[in-house]
């Protein structure tokens, strides 16, 4: 059943099925922003054992109040477990606060510096040039494909430090987790998902080390006086894969279906290439995939005008912040040439996107490596076109397009 | 003009970096500094666009 956008300024549940339209969200994001920073909803967070703790939760959706919550992480804890003694604690450092949070990204901003994302452009640039090999023959292909594959194949490769071959299935599986219709079946799929991340790491302990980030954390005592058990070295491979595998994808299918539907701004990319490192900036304020992420208020305290109890949950939605009229020009427009853009697509403070330079370098190549070799790519069915926007990340699952057909790559593909 | 960043807001974005590698530089975990301490002529307005975009308002350009 569909609910008008007044129902869900007043009712924001992210999983609500009426998201999987792209564009009414933002339309609800406008209203809940009329209100002020925060917007209450009485429905709950996109993480399910939360709610046990609070009935409702109060929606960011202002600029100013999502930059202020990020960065006061002793007003705003990642970690609920030290509000809510009854939620099972985490242990990986997404849902952890500094000192030991920053521990931890001291040693693994290392693998996500924009060196090692340098250098990990080659493979990226063979990935694509692989994935689009599949399709440019046939001048037809599901573009979604090309987009869920890229990221993957880089991750493992060049970051992690796991077989490539592996991807598919990762792939699959997270979906399930993340997608599935009910909340049960994404549970179910969570626990698919984790015990097949947890044997890519417990076959490490038998295989030859690599230069990889899980391999590291296998064995640093950087971070803690030991070394990280094998539980907590497992919840960390869990969470980088999944967030590696799911982020940028996303935001690539919405970039190739939107330059699919907007011909005048395509040509302007493919005219002029060196437009594109400013452009992407804008691709990730206006269609960044992840739009919330939690917080716990720590004490009684007041963000944008809004009173907040100890225990409140909070929900920072750097997606409406991007929107914010208040902050940014049009901001309801893509402006491919937007000067000034200091989006939140990537969060801000401690827990600033640890993959954030590798997702601009793949969405960089996986946006100039199909404008490259399918410059005329056409979606031939908008129906089929199926759009996943109730979920932690946003994307199309599948994307019909027709094009020249063209040759395959010379590049040795594998 | 000076050019500053600083190295207690630096989060690792690397806006400046990717943007303008002749102004910033950053180390292995991703830390951006200042290339240089002064602003060469014509190049005022780069430094402008990576103080506005700049996530953290890490960088700050002054006479």
């Amino acid at each position: 059943m569909t609910g008008s956008v007044g129902y869900h300024a007043k009712h924001f549940y992210i999983r609500h099925p009426d998201f999987n339209d792209p564009e009414l969200i933002y339309e609800v994001y406008d209203e809940m922003r009329d209100s002020g920073g925060l917007a209450y909803s009485d429905q709950p967070t996109q993480i399910p054992e939360l709610t046990k703790y609070a009935e409702g939760h109060w929606e960011a959706v202002a600029f100013d109040a999502c930059e202020e919550i990020v960065h006061d992480w002793d007003r705003f804890t990642s970690n609920a477990s030290t509000v809510h003694p009854g939620v099972t604690p985490r242990r990986s450092f997404i849902m952890l606060d500094p000192p030991l949070q920053q521990r931890y990204r001291k040693v693994v901003n290392f693998y996500f510096s924009p060196r090692r994302v340098e250098r990990a452009e080659v493979t990226a640039r063979n990935a694509a040039a692989a994935l689009l090999d599949d399709i440019v023959e046939q001048g037809e292909g599901d573009l979604a494909k090309v987009a869920w594959g890229l990221p993957g194949m880089v991750l493992f490769a060049e970051i992690l430090g796991l077989p490539v071959a592996e991807v598919p299935i990762c792939v699959q599986l997270s979906e399930r987790a993340l997608h599935s219709d009910t909340e049960e079946e994404r549970d179910l799929g969570t626990q698919k998902f984790n015990e097949h991340v947890n044997g890519l790491i417990e076959a490490k302990s038998t295989e030859p080390r690599s230069d990889g980030l899980l391999d590291m954390l296998l064995t640093t005592t950087e971070i803690k006086e030991e070394r990280l058990s094998l539980d907590e070295v497992c919840e960390h491979a869990q969470i980088l894969v999944a967030a590696g595998l799911e982020t940028t994808s996303g935001l690539l299918t919405s970039a190739y279906h939107y330059l699919a539907r907007h011909p005048v701004e395509r040509q302007r990319l493919i005219d002029d290439p060196s437009l594109i490192p400013v452009a992407l900036e804008e691709f990730f304020r206006f269609m960044g995939s992840v739009h919330g992420l939690n917080r716990v208020a720590t004490q009684d305290t007041e963000v944008g005008g809004c009173p907040l109890k100890r225990g409140d949950l909070i929900q920072v939605n750097f997606a409406a912040a991007n929107r914010d009229p208040a902050m940014f020009d049009k901001a309801d427009r893509l402006v491919l040439d937007r000067e000034r853009n200091p989006h939140l697509a990537f969060g801000a403070g401690p827990h600033r996107c640890l993959g954030s330079n590798l997702a601009r370098m793949e969405f960089r190549v996986g946006l100039e490596e199909v404008l490259r070799r399918i410059p005329d790519y056409r979606i031939t069915d908008q129906t089929k076109c199926k759009f996943v926007g109730n979920a932690i990340t946003r994307g199309f699952m599948s994307l019909p397009v027709a094009f020249t057909p063209g040759p395959r790559s010379t590049v040795a593909s594998g | 003009l000076r050019l500053r960043v600083d190295q207690q807001k630096c989060e690792g974005h690397n806006r400046c970096y990717s943007a303008f590698p002749e102004l910033f530089d950053v180390d292995d975990e991703g830390k951006s500094s200042a290339r240089m301490e002064v602003v060469p002529a014509g190049w005022e307005e780069r430094a402008d666009r990576a103080v506005a975009n700049c996530p953290e308002h890490a960088i700050s350009v002054e006479q």
